[in-house]
């Protein structure tokens, strides 16, 4: 009987999230808000040059390098401010070191999602229970603080790249 | 036959992070009502507690083809003094609620990418007329799902190992096996699948090339190519071979499975790349000349969904070699080889090169007019009987009338080592 006590919670907690995703979403809307994933194709012209594209993912295999662009855009007619971004590395993916960009933000990294920090300290367990500067491919969410007002019909963006996991890969 | 799953352990981590949000915005917007913070305090423990179930759904450690990449992001901000919490859309939410929380997906393809490799750093030695020799090879799954692989062994021209040049072929057919892995090395009668059953992403398997060796000179080199071509997994048995991408690449017609299955060679097919899932051959080219294809012919190509390796058996002189010498012990003391006296052989046994030898049995008939002294062998220092192996199961060595006999492998047991060795001892009295 004891295990049928979470699983019960499970579904007062899906109820409970459904009654409010439907009273907040209806509200107008403020935020044309996207989230695009591209892939990295490097070419080499004949002249041995590199150029970097971005396409659809349409092939995508372990190691293939993945930008996502998260767009927002102010499509209310008042101001918006405190803008935060959220997003968690998607799943068979790892986080490519330096790659959050997003201009008039402060980037935070996270490794439980609960704890937001700059790469030099945002620290994590090691197995032997060490406590230990977290790397870039085990950071598990990304934070952007957008440090202005958004005014009506402006628009910004923010950025990060992952690589799918190859096997062999943490 | 390839597997599709999906990842679910997404939308619990989602539901999650949609519940924290809100619960959020909600003390935000209505800090003073009791009612709210009760409300989440017990969010908090619901939270809680799907933090632990979450913890017990396993983690994937990497991506497998057929796999749903997705990506989702929120934004928190505040408008005309409400705090409010959105969910990001691939296409954008410009109708109000629309697209809110669709993911970004997409699938990831079928890489198909494996590598062969001998596990014989030089020539493996046999000897003339040898049966069942082997080389060995390593098969390694790089794709990220699981495969069966179709194998065939090859007769080559070139020798991996530079010189002396390939001489010689192998008597055919040439036969490969799958190391069942109970014993290291190849075992016939035990070591019996002819293909690789649902070699796991990461796995490694150990394949045996085994030939019979024809009467060859010492030094003479037989050159050998073990191919694997990818082949469809998900059931128990043999899959049917992949031989074709949807980028155009194809794999060329062989016969596999020691003759058992023939495959033609693929047909190109151009499938417009699609947010699905697709088949890319990604196997490396064979690293050297000698590493053809399974058409035998043609240096194995990057992504013909093949990959090979080759090695080679090369015939050693024979490594037993016989030390001969004789001592006369006179009957008055000194070493005159009078009639009377006492003739004293001595064999060294020799073993040469690191290969243990089965059922050496060592063959010396006693010189004419002489006359054999009874029980006067000594093996490696150990008094000998005259009886036959069978009838005095003590030692093994005897005098059958007209030879000296020894076993060194003691009834086909023992096997000889090289290094030390082996000392026989007989006398003779000169008629």
């Amino acid at each position: 009987m004891k295990n049928l006590k979470p699983s019960i919670l499970f579904f007062v907690s899906l109820l409970t999230l459904g009654v409010f995703s439907s009273s907040a979403s209806a509200d107008d809307e403020v935020i044309k808000f996207t989230n695009v994933a591209m892939k990295q194709v490097v070419k080499i012209d004949a002249k041995g040059e590199k150029t970097i594209e971005y396409v659809e993912p349409k092939t995508a295999i372990p190691g293939d390098i993945i930008r996502y662009d998260i767009g927002f855009e102010n499509i209310s007619d008042q101001e918006v401010s405190n803008i935060v971004v959220n997003n968690p590395i998607p799943n068979n993916s790892k986080y490519r070191d330096k790659s959050a960009e997003g201009q008039d933000t402060d980037i935070s990294f996270s490794v439980d999602g609960t704890t937001f920090a700059e790469p030099a300290r945002l620290m994590l367990k090691d197995n032997t229970g060490k406590t230990r500067l977290a790397t870039a491919a085990q950071y598990k969410h990304i934070r952007w603080v957008y440090k202005n007002p958004l005014p009506p019909g402006a628009k910004s963006t923010v950025s990060f790249m992952t690589e799918i996991k190859k096997p062999g890969d943490d | 036959m390839s597997s599709i799953s999906t990842i679910t352990s997404y939308s619990k981590l989602r539901g999650i992070g949609q519940a924290a949000q809100i619960a959020v915005v909600l003390r935000a917007a209505m800090p003073s009502s009791a009612a709210v913070e009760k409300n989440f305090r017990v969010f908090s423990i619901i939270f809680l507690l799907l933090s632990i179930l979450l913890l017990i759904v396993p983690a994937r450690v990497f991506a497998l083809a057929g796999d749903t990449i997705s990506n989702i992001a929120t934004i928190d901000y505040v408008i005309g003094g409400f705090a409010r919490t959105q969910e990001s859309s691939p296409t954008g939410n410009i109708v109000p609620g629309a697209g809110n929380g669709t993911p970004t997906t997409f699938l990831e393809d079928r890489v198909i990418n494996f590598t062969v490799s001998s596990l014989n750093a030089t020539a493996v030695p046999v000897t003339s007329g040898q049966a069942n020799v082997f080389a060995s090879f390593s098969l390694s799954n790089n794709s990220n799902g699981t495969l069966d692989f179709l194998l065939t062994g090859l007769n080559t021209a070139t020798n991996p190992y530079g010189a002396p040049a390939d001489s010689i072929d192998p008597l055919p057919p040439l036969r490969v096996f799958v190391e069942n892995g109970l014993t290291a090395g190849y075992l016939p009668g035990d070591d019996t699948a002819v293909f690789v059953d649902e070699l796991a992403p990461l796995a490694t398997v150990t394949i045996y090339v085994v030939a019979d060796m024809p009467v060859a000179a010492p030094g003479d080199v037989a050159a050998i190519t073990l191919v694997a071509q990818a082949a469809s997994a998900g059931a128990a048995g043999e899959g049917t071979a992949i031989t074709n991408d949807t980028n155009n690449r194809i794999s060329p017609a062989g016969t596999y499975s020691n003759g058992g299955t023939s495959v033609v060679a693929g047909t190109p097919v151009n499938v417009a790349d699609t947010l699905g899932e697709e088949t890319v051959f990604n196997d490396p080219a064979g690293a050297a000349v000698e590493d053809v294809d399974s058409s035998g012919v043609v240096q194995d190509s990057a992504g013909n969904g093949q990959h090979s390796d080759s090695s080679a058996f090369q015939v050693q002189a024979s490594p037993v070699t016989i030390n001969k010498t004789v001592s006369v012990i006179d009957t008055l003391g000194g070493t005159d080889p009078h009639p009377g006296a006492i003739l004293r052989y001595q064999l060294d046994v020799v073993i040469s090169g690191t290969i243990n030898i089965n059922n050496l049995v060592i063959t010396d008939t006693i010189p004419a007019n002489t006359t054999y002294v009874p029980n006067s062998i000594v093996l490696n220092s150990v008094p000998q009987t005259d009886a036959a192996f069978g009838v005095d199961a003590i030692d093994y060595a005897e005098f059958n009338g007209a030879d000296v006999i020894a076993d060194l492998s003691q009834g086909g047991v023992v096997a000889v080592t090289p290094g030390t060795p082996n000392i026989i001892i007989f006398d003779v009295t000169i008629d």
